[in-house]
């Protein structure tokens, strides 16, 4: 599904050179459910950012679904990220102007879904998500739990292949975050590759691997087995 | 997809209030002004054209050249056209004018001055497009004392009576009987008429017309389809060769006829004794320049405010793009929404069209046509106009929108980038080079009309009261009005004269000593008596006034102004002679004249115009000049009740004619009435455009503020004092408008350097000018920014800080 090879990134401002990642090779299946860990600026989030297609490495090779798309243009990667990939946000990032259907309905919209069906599959992941009942109100007018909510709503609408979430948890406190995870986890349960950044040891233990970033390199892979009862 | 846009724009509309309506107000003045100014443009070049035959009619005018003075006027002698007729088949017809002066018509107990009387040609219905309500296009006006009354005139003297067969007392000396109503002539025509009195009248009793030499009607001619005029304009010469050649070269004088097309007169025409007052194409091109401009400006408010907004919009911008938006989608969104902003702004500036028309209508001296909307290409020119607007305004913010990348929203990475604010920077210096441009055109059209209103003109127009039409008077009549008028209390003085400064005058040739007899020189002339001088207040420089003691006097003596006698080249001209063909004389003999004085230059006209040498005789018979104007000296104060005792005595002296008069001082201003009205344009125009630019540096200025908060409040905490802070904030702006007064100032005086060009005398363009106008736009925009300025700057700093 995922597979980095020497997966570089330089960051270059004012002669000064940084490398936020280093030669990361990272191969994630289908239906895995992999958290990511690492101190702050360890290059957490750039990687989620390559993988996510909304930046290209500076070196090494990315293979999306078998497609070496390291070197896709701006338009090439916002067609592949379309339909394939979910986005959830520490930050909710939910739009402000749209109501919660709106924002969920978002992906459909660009990827050219009919009205009615759109209707039809927006209500279902609301439903899914428990927040039906909010769905005509605006972002501020929810709690941050249920703004994340939308937000997964959201990620998923469009059925990606793969979800990245971002510490989806960060903004939260414990009882919202326990539902988040929830859900992520439930998603994954169905089939969906999850992978997601984080700081709480608790959460990462959800995800079936464990990689550890440190200076923008993978220092340990933590495999486990997981079974679900 | 549509519909999701448009409610998100809308709703985008709705949230941010304060951007919202300081883009749509600006967009909407600025539409408004182009709107107003267009329809204004295309009125004027809309001129004469309703005329079916407007193509193929042309004006015939003249140009005579004298001693190497060449004069044009759109003037003709009587047998003129219908030589031209007869002569040249391409020519299908010609229709004569004769413009009457100030007329009284009665009608019964009913008795008007009125101003719109002309002679025509019958053919005048054949070859223009007036028609006529009542009576017969064939004939109605092919008799002697006919006349065709405009609808609006049919009214005022016969109510709903039929008019036709009915007589109107004209001058108490001509009776016309009614043989037609025509509809009223629309404003868009370079002459119109209220009543159209048959030019047979002319023909069979001023036998004096029919001279070659007598040039003193129009003439308008009808080609034949697809001729060329140039080609007939090129025949005309033997025309005059051929029937009053050598009359001419006897008295050394050339006449060239010359052709106008119809639909040029308007806007291009602009001699000595036009039947109106014309357009200027300068100005059609002056105030299409001006509307693009405040279009422009108001458009450059919307990129500015649309890109100082940008980062409010990049998360939105980043979570499209990360959910699979391609840039062209937002790029059509952003345009979709600046082109609903347009949208919304026209249907505001109709509604400002509205209520502002009759205002402009009163500035310009001029009402437009409130029934634009009957207009065919109203609608689809509003909606092109939507569309250009929209696409002006909102195709650079789109393109910088549309241009976040998610990645760098996500990191918050997103600073309003150094390019971004100097490219604001270069929009505010335009917009105000613009507006400052209009502020210091504004300030010097009022110094050059305070300037012509100040000026010593050589003679004191203040308490001059002038009554028209002597000339309708026997000399014995004008001579006993004058006497009871000077004995009344508050009359200073009371004189007789051919011309009031700003009123008539005309030309003749004349031969002053040291010229030889082929170089007679062609030189306004005015008739006075002995009062005149003095009681203008006109000054001798040597010499006498006229004397009634002196018979000679009425006879053979001149005097002449100071250009008169430069322009001779006399050091001493008392005792000079000036001699004049005798029309008398069959053999070009010649009448001596002697001058006896020399008056300080004073201005006969505008002060567009360079006084011209000027010669002055007393009441001297075989020159064509009449007395027509009696000009009363009042005491100040009191004028009214001796406008009464006036009144009065008028009403005994005549009582056929209702009392007409004038005062000199308002005649003499309103030759400025275009350059007032131009005045006034400018100045509105510059305040529309000072409006909108400060709407934009508002606007601007307060997305500055917010985004300098944290700064401020980090600078308040280091012990920044408030009006540290404010002058920090001015800074900028400050800069930018007086940079862009560096602009404005070369552009405001070659502009005006060309519109001062147009009067003879006028002020210079001083520094001054210049530095008042920098003061008022730095005045502007301190108060603009500054109200923005002090409110982030008094901000508990702590408030700031506490979000970060």
């Amino acid at each position: 599904m995922i597979r980095t090879v020497n997966l570089k990134k330089l960051y270059t401002t004012d002669e000064v050179e940084t490398t936020a990642l280093n030669n990361v090779n990272l191969e994630i299946k289908e239906g895995e459910f992999v958290s990511i860990m690492g101190p702050s600026g360890c290059g957490k989030s750039t990687l989620l950012n390559l993988l996510g297609l909304l930046d290209n490495p500076s070196e090494g090779e990315y293979y999306f679904m078998d497609e070496q798309v390291s070197q896709y243009s701006e338009r090439k990667r916002a067609l592949v990220r379309k339909g394939s990939i979910g986005f959830v946000f520490q930050s909710f990032n939910l739009i402000d102007e749209l109501t919660v259907f709106e924002n969920v309905e978002l992906p459909l919209l660009y990827l050219g879904v009919s009205s009615s069906e759109r209707k039809k599959r927006v209500e279902e992941v609301l439903e899914q998500m428990q927040i039906m009942a909010r769905r005509n109100h605006f972002p501020q007018q929810l709690s941050g739990g249920q703004q994340q909510r939308v937000a997964v709503a959201r990620a998923v609408v469009a059925r990606p292949k793969v979800i990245l979430a971002d510490e989806p948890t960060g903004n939260l406190d414990s009882k919202h975050g326990d539902e988040v995870m929830d859900l992520l986890s439930q998603l994954n349960e169905a089939g969906t590759t999850i992978v997601m950044v984080t700081h709480s040891p608790a959460y990462a233990e959800r995800g079936q691997r464990i990689v550890h970033l440190f200076d923008g390199h993978v220092v340990t892979e933590n495999i486990k087995e997981k079974f679900h009862v | 997809m549509l519909r999701n846009y448009l409610k998100f724009a809308l709703r985008n509309i709705k949230r941010n209030k304060g951007y919202s309506s300081i883009n749509i107000a600006g967009l909407a003045i600025g539409m408004a002004c182009c709107i107003l100014i267009t329809m204004w443009v295309l009125e004027e070049l809309s001129f004469d054209r309703y005329h079916e035959n407007a193509e193929r009619i042309y004006r015939v005018g003249h140009e005579l050249t004298i001693g190497g003075i060449s004069r044009t006027a759109p003037l003709v002698s009587l047998p003129m056209a219908p030589a031209m007729v007869s002569e040249y088949p391409e020519v299908v017809n010609a229709v004569r004018f004769s413009k009457s002066g100030r007329t009284s018509v009665r009608y019964g107990d009913k008795v008007f001055y009125e101003e719109g009387i002309l002679f025509a040609d019958n053919s005048v219905f054949d070859i223009f497009s007036f028609p006529l309500v009542e009576g017969d296009p064939g004939k109605a006006l092919t008799a002697p004392l006919t006349a065709v009354l405009c609808e609006t005139i049919a009214r005022k003297y016969f109510g709903d009576e039929n008019p036709i067969g009915k007589t109107l007392l004209c001058n108490d000396n001509r009776n016309f009987t009614i043989t037609g109503v025509v509809k009223d002539v629309p404003r868009n025509s370079h002459f119109t008429f209220d009543i159209l009195c048959s030019y047979e009248t002319l023909v069979k009793e001023e036998a004096w017309r029919s001279e070659w030499g007598n040039i003193v009607d129009y003439a308008y001619i009808l080609l034949e389809k697809n001729n060329d005029y140039r080609a007939l304009e090129a025949k005309l010469p033997a025309l005059i060769d051929k029937n009053f050649g050598e009359q001419l070269q006897q008295i050394g004088v050339s006449i060239k006829l010359f052709l106008q097309p119809l639909t040029s007169i308007h806007l291009n025409s602009h001699m000595m004794g036009e039947l109106a007052g014309n357009g200027n194409i300068d100005y059609v091109y002056l105030f299409s320049g001006i509307a693009v401009f405040i279009l422009l400006i108001a458009c450059v408010n919307f990129i500015n405010l649309a890109t100082a907004r940008a980062l409010g919009r990049a998360k939105e911008v980043g979570m499209r793009k990360t959910f699979g938006a391609v840039r062209s989608k937002l790029i059509r969104q952003f345009i979709g929404e600046s082109i609903l902003f347009s949208l919304l702004a026209v249907i505001l500036a109709l509604l400002l069209l509205e209520l502002f028309l009759p205002l402009f209508g009163s500035i310009t001296g001029r009402e437009l046509s409130v029934s634009f909307w009957q207009l065919p290409w109203f609608i689809p020119g509003l909606l092109v106009l939507v569309l250009l607007v929209g696409l002006a305004a909102g195709s650079y913010p789109a393109f910088y929108l549309s241009s976040f990348r998610p990645i760098k929203v996500l990191k918050g990475d997103l600073k309003s980038g150094r390019t971004n604010a100097r490219f604001r920077s270069v929009l505010v210096i335009f917009q105000f080079t613009f507006s400052i441009t209009l502020i210091a055109g504004t300030i010097i059209v009022y110094n050059q009309l305070n300037y012509v209103r100040s000026v010593d003109l050589g003679f004191q127009q203040e308490q001059v009261v002038v009554i028209p039409n002597m000339n309708r008077f026997r000399l014995s009549q004008q001579e006993s009005l004058k006497n009871e008028l000077s004995g009344l209390a508050g009359v200073v003085d009371v004189a007789l004269s051919s011309g009031v400064p700003g009123r008539g005058g005309s030309m003749q040739s004349f031969l002053p000593e040291g010229f030889s007899e082929d170089q007679s020189q062609l030189i306004a002339v005015m008739k006075i008596d002995e009062r005149y001088l003095p009681a203008m207040g006109i000054e001798l420089v040597s010499g006498r006034n006229f004397s009634k003691a002196i018979a000679t006097d009425s006879v053979e003596s001149v005097i002449i102004n100071e250009t008169a006698a430069a322009k001779f080249g006399w050091d001493e001209a008392i005792g000079k002679i000036i001699k004049q063909t005798n029309p008398e004389s069959e053999e070009g003999g010649y009448l001596s004249n002697t001058v006896i004085g020399v008056v300080k230059d004073f201005h006969l006209s505008s002060l567009h115009e360079p006084v011209e040498p000027l010669i002055i005789v007393n009441k001297y018979e075989p020159f064509l000049e009449t007395i027509r104007f009696l000009s009363i000296r009042l005491e100040p104060g009191n004028i009214r009740n001796t406008m009464d005792l006036i009144a009065n005595r008028w009403s005994n002296f005549n009582s056929n004619l209702p009392f007409d008069y004038f005062f000199l001082d308002e005649s003499f201003a309103k030759q400025y009435r275009h350059d007032e009205q131009l005045g006034n344009l400018v100045l509105s125009f510059s305040l529309l455009a000072v409006l909108i630019g400060c709407l934009g540096l508002l606007g601007l200025s307060s997305f500055t503020a917010e985004q300098r908060t944290r700064e401020i409040a980090v600078r308040k905490v280091l012990g920044a004092s408030i009006v540290g802070i404010v002058r920090l904030m001015l800074r900028e702006f400050i800069f930018l408008v007086l940079l862009a007064n560096v602009f404005a100032w070369p552009l405001a005086y070659l502009i005006m350097k060309r519109w001062l060009e147009s009067f003879a005398y006028h002020v210079d363009i001083g520094m001054g000018v210049f530095v008042l106008t920098a003061l008022i736009s730095m005045v502007i925009a301190v108060i603009t920014v500054g109200y923005q300025a002090v409110k982030t700057a008094i901000l508990n700093p702590v408030e700031a800080l506490r979000h970060e």
